[in-house]
């Protein structure tokens, strides 16, 4: 996990000291229940919810806005394109040539909505990351009884995520170092062939470097069975909290509480 | 002494049709220090694998200590036999170097009792006790090193293999690494590296072995390193110091310097005789 990260997780508010196992719950909970919220008001309510434990916590909001930067560039992508194709009540319309372009305020919505959910659910995960650090949320997964193969996939999946990170950046440099332009247009025909090249090339040796991985893991006895086996006894300190379970309950009821009053169409 | 490793006419084949090893025979006894050298393609590393039972023999045989390597005992031969892969980064893939380094351990199924100490006396043995708790991804390449290192070593293998050692290490890092070689040497251990690094040959191993294409072209002690024949067919080099005294004129000693400390004896025989 980035230093970024790791250096929040270090910190220790009363919910970094909470319990694993149930943070994880509790941001899949509320994760569950906000994707499936209909009204763009429940969920700038819950959005907001999640901003508020970050402040609490201490989480920088300006790092973390340059980190999503990706989740806004989708809503832009979505509020680009939904009003466009979603039938409804038009709002604006131009004509090009022949052709008609219509904007639907359904569209907007329906824009404004998906893009509100993918930043509630992303929020939930960083406020996962912020508070817990990501050896102690594989420790939270083997504790939950996630397959051991599912662990071992995340666990290998980070670590070599920054190894393919490594070899990435050693190979934009050995580009740059015969004279190769990085910002040119990705839509030079060029510029593509040379994209095309780095990717092919980087799958070759990611497929290189998994089989030396496998090898190594023999090397040192792996026969396919889970190593994590000091995780599965629980002992009695790492036994849940009454207060984990309490803090637990209240972030799933908070979030199901809007579920209720959109459903009771008191937001909506 | 008593052999630990016995290669017998040993042939390998890739699936892609490369013919890698082409009749070796080989012994390797209990407590030396064996250099494998050899240009690259030679076949160094994929008879590395057949040590640790990760290639098993497709023709003739290889024994370890008293196992003949095959699939039925390439589990136990892995207990025996340690194996440090030359990149670090495809050995470690755990969240903390303590992690990594219980892996080996735990797939051998010890007790958590027993795999805490060989842990901490791995971590000690390569001087890294301080970096335990560590995520991996954040150290130094020489740092990874001893990491990939300490992971064989909590398995308390009796013959260790090294896979190009040295290769990109920075001069303190080589430094180190030889002194944790020494000091495993010490400890008993049978150590192995394969290497086109005449110099470290020289200075460090007891026996070299040269491999080209797939056979072995020449074992011995260190004297093989001055063969010009040798050199030339292996496309290897002299060690500097050889390179610098062939330069020299014949001062009628024989002895042949290869090291640094062999070399300075000499230039100081020479002064003490010229005075």
């Amino acid at each position: 996990m980035n230093i970024f990260f790791e250096q929040l997780s270090s910190k220790q508010t009363s919910i970094h000291k909470l319990d694993t196992r149930v943070k994880i719950i509790s941001v899949v909970g509320f994760i569950f229940i906000s994707s499936s919220l209909q009204s763009i008001l429940g969920l700038a309510v819950g959005t907001t919810f999640i901003m508020i434990i970050l402040k609490a916590v201490g989480t920088p909001f300006s790092p973390i806005v340059q980190r999503l930067a990706w989740v806004f560039l989708f809503g832009g992508a979505l509020i680009l394109v939904f009003p466009f194709i979603t039938p409804g009540r038009e709002i604006s319309s131009w004509e090009v040539g022949n052709l008609s372009i219509t904007a639907t305020q359904e569209g907007i919505d329906k824009a404004i909505l998906l893009f509100l959910r993918l930043l509630s659910a992303v929020l939930a995960v960083t406020l996962l990351n912020a508070t817990t650090s990501f050896r102690e949320i594989i420790n939270g997964f083997r504790k939950l009884h996630m397959p051991a193969i599912l662990v071992g996939i995340i666990e290998f999946t980070v670590r070599y995520f920054f190894v393919l990170g490594e070899e990435l950046t050693r190979m934009k440099l050995a580009r740059r170092a015969r004279a190769y332009d990085l910002n040119q247009s990705i839509f030079n025909r060029k510029a593509l062939k040379t994209i095309a090249q780095v990717i092919a090339v980087l799958f070759i040796r990611s497929m290189g470097r998994a089989e030396r991985v496998y090898f190594a893991m023999l090397a040192r006895g792996y026969g396919g069975e889970s190593y994590g086996k000091e995780h599965q006894a629980i002992k009695r300190r790492e036994r849940v909290q009454i207060a984990d379970i309490l803090w637990g309950i209240g972030f799933v009821c908070f979030t199901l509480s809007i579920k209720l009053l959109e459903a009771g169409g008191f937001i909506g | 002494m008593v052999n630990c490793i016995e290669v017998r006419d040993l042939f390998f084949s890739y699936e892609e049709g490369t013919q890698a090893l082409k009749g070796i025979n080989l012994d390797i006894k209990k407590n030396s220090r064996v250099a494998i050298l050899g240009p690259n393609g030679a076949g160094k590393s994929t008879l590395l694998l057949h040590f640790n039972a990760l290639n098993l023999p497709q023709t003739g045989k290889v024994r370890v200590e008293d196992l003949e390597v095959s699939k039925k005992t390439e589990k136990i031969v892995r207990t025996k036999v340690g194996m440090v892969f030359q990149d670090p980064d495809d050995q470690i893939f755990s969240m903390t170097v303590r992690e990594d380094v219980s892996f080996g351990p735990l797939n051998m199924g010890l007790s958590s009792e027993e795999v805490v100490v060989r842990v901490e006396s791995a971590l000690r043995a390569v001087r890294i006790e301080d970096l335990a708790d560590k995520a991996p991804y954040h150290l130094s390449y020489g740092q990874k090193k001893r990491v990939a290192i300490a992971g064989v070593l909590a398995m308390r293998p009796d013959i260790i293999i090294f896979d190009e050692p040295f290769a990109y290490l920075d001069p303190r890092g080589k430094k180190g690494l030889l002194q944790i070689l020494g000091d495993l040497s010490e400890e008993g251990k049978t150590i192995v590296i394969a290497t086109h690094d005449v110099d470290l040959a020289a200075e460090w191993a007891d026996k070299i072995v040269v491999i080209q294409e797939g056979k072995v072209l020449a074992e011995g002690d260190k004297g093989i390193l001055i063969d010009p024949y040798i050199i030339e067919q292996a496309d290897l080099d002299f060690p500097t110091v050889a390179k610098i005294f062939k330069e020299l004129p014949e001062d009628g000693d024989f002895f042949f310097p290869m090291t640094i400390e062999e070399a300075v004896s000499k230039i100081k025989r020479i002064i003490r005789r010229n005075n």
